[in-house]
């Protein structure tokens, strides 16, 4: 990709924001969907924030300053909508997000956009015993694999908070799995 | 059992899959909406707030209006008719209260124009019980 400061101008600029931000939705729109999917894990619920997480990043762009990176702003704002709209759903049915969390994992079976075996789904029930921040964590680097550095930036940790928060996030899921 | 171990097991998928072409036509659909979105929209409650904000101003306006004619007109004169009745049942003057609120260039004006008939003032005297009391006076 060009120069991001040249990018973000072209965004800015009305005779080539359009182009540019096909350019952006085709660049982000796979790893933001699997950065939301990994957070709300069911599609309908994903393809939901991602748009809405899209339209704000097209809204809020004149006021993106660049202190940080595109990259890590979208995601910013991709895992803030998930997290709002986990808490908006969970209101909305009267239970908590964990418990949310939890009956969303025991539909997953019967879901048809997850294929996944026993293993799977032992690896996504350990996970829901995490603390959120811990859950995190976790599924940016194991699953989506960024870096410690990125994740840094998008969460706004410590690298070092980071690597120990994903070392015990590990030792629980081992934990959970042996057990269970 | 063995411990399980995160890092030494093939790695594992999250399993998360897609519909068909779901990516190709994801671009389309979020532009749809962000031009939708980017069309001002009034809010049905903001149009319900500025009804109420209208009939409130109006009734203002309405409760205003007597306001400012009593105010702006101070000097209104109470009818003549209205005064006397005023006096004859809302108030404990007597005649002597009246009285004494005369002075002589209102007894004058008095004498000027009330021109009474001698007939009327027989009748008067006769029909008076209390001649005794005007006469010593």
């Amino acid at each position: 990709m060009i120069d991001e400061k040249e990018f973000i101008q072209q965004l800015l600029n009305p005779k080539t924001q359009n182009v540019a931000f096909q350019k952006l939705l085709s660049e982000y729109q796979k790893p933001l969907y699997h950065h939301i999917r990994n957070i709300v894990l069911n599609h309908d619920d994903a393809d939901d924030v991602l748009q809405n997480t899209f339209v704000k990043v097209f809204q809020y762009l004149k006021n993106f300053k660049g202190e940080s990176k595109l990259f890590s702003w979208m995601y910013r704002i991709a895992t803030n909508e998930s997290l709002t709209f986990l808490n908006q759903k969970a209101k909305l049915s009267g239970i908590t997000s964990e418990e949310l969390q939890n009956k969303t994992i025991n539909n997953l079976q019967s879901d048809s956009y997850f294929d996944g075996n026993e293993i799977q789904i032992k690896l996504q029930k350990a996970i829901a015993t995490l603390p959120e921040k811990q859950q995190l964590v976790f599924k940016m680097k194991y699953f989506e694999e960024l870096k410690y550095e990125d994740i840094s930036e998008i969460l706004g940790t410590s690298v070092g908070a980071l690597k120990a928060s994903y070392h015990h996030a590990v030792k629980k899921i081992e934990t959970f799995i042996t057990s269970n | 059992m063995n411990d399980f171990k995160l890092h030494n097991h093939p790695k594992i998928a999250s399993g998360f899959q897609t519909p068909d072409n779901y990516f190709e036509t994801l671009s389309a659909k979020i532009t749809h909406q962000i031009a939708v979105e980017e069309k001002p929209v009034v809010a049905l409650n903001k149009k319900i707030t500025t009804f109420w904000y209208a009939v409130a101003a109006v009734l203002v306006l309405a409760l205003m209006v007597p306001t400012i004619n009593y105010f702006n007109n101070p000097l209104r004169q109470v009818d003549e008719a209205t005064l006397e009745s005023y006096l004859s049942y809302q108030t404990n003057l007597n005649q002597y209260d009246l009285i004494n609120e005369l002075d002589m260039q209102d007894v004058n004006q008095l004498n000027k124009s009330i021109t009474l008939e001698d007939e009327a003032i027989e009748d008067v005297l006769i029909t008076n019980p209390n001649i005794e009391n005007y006469i010593s006076e």
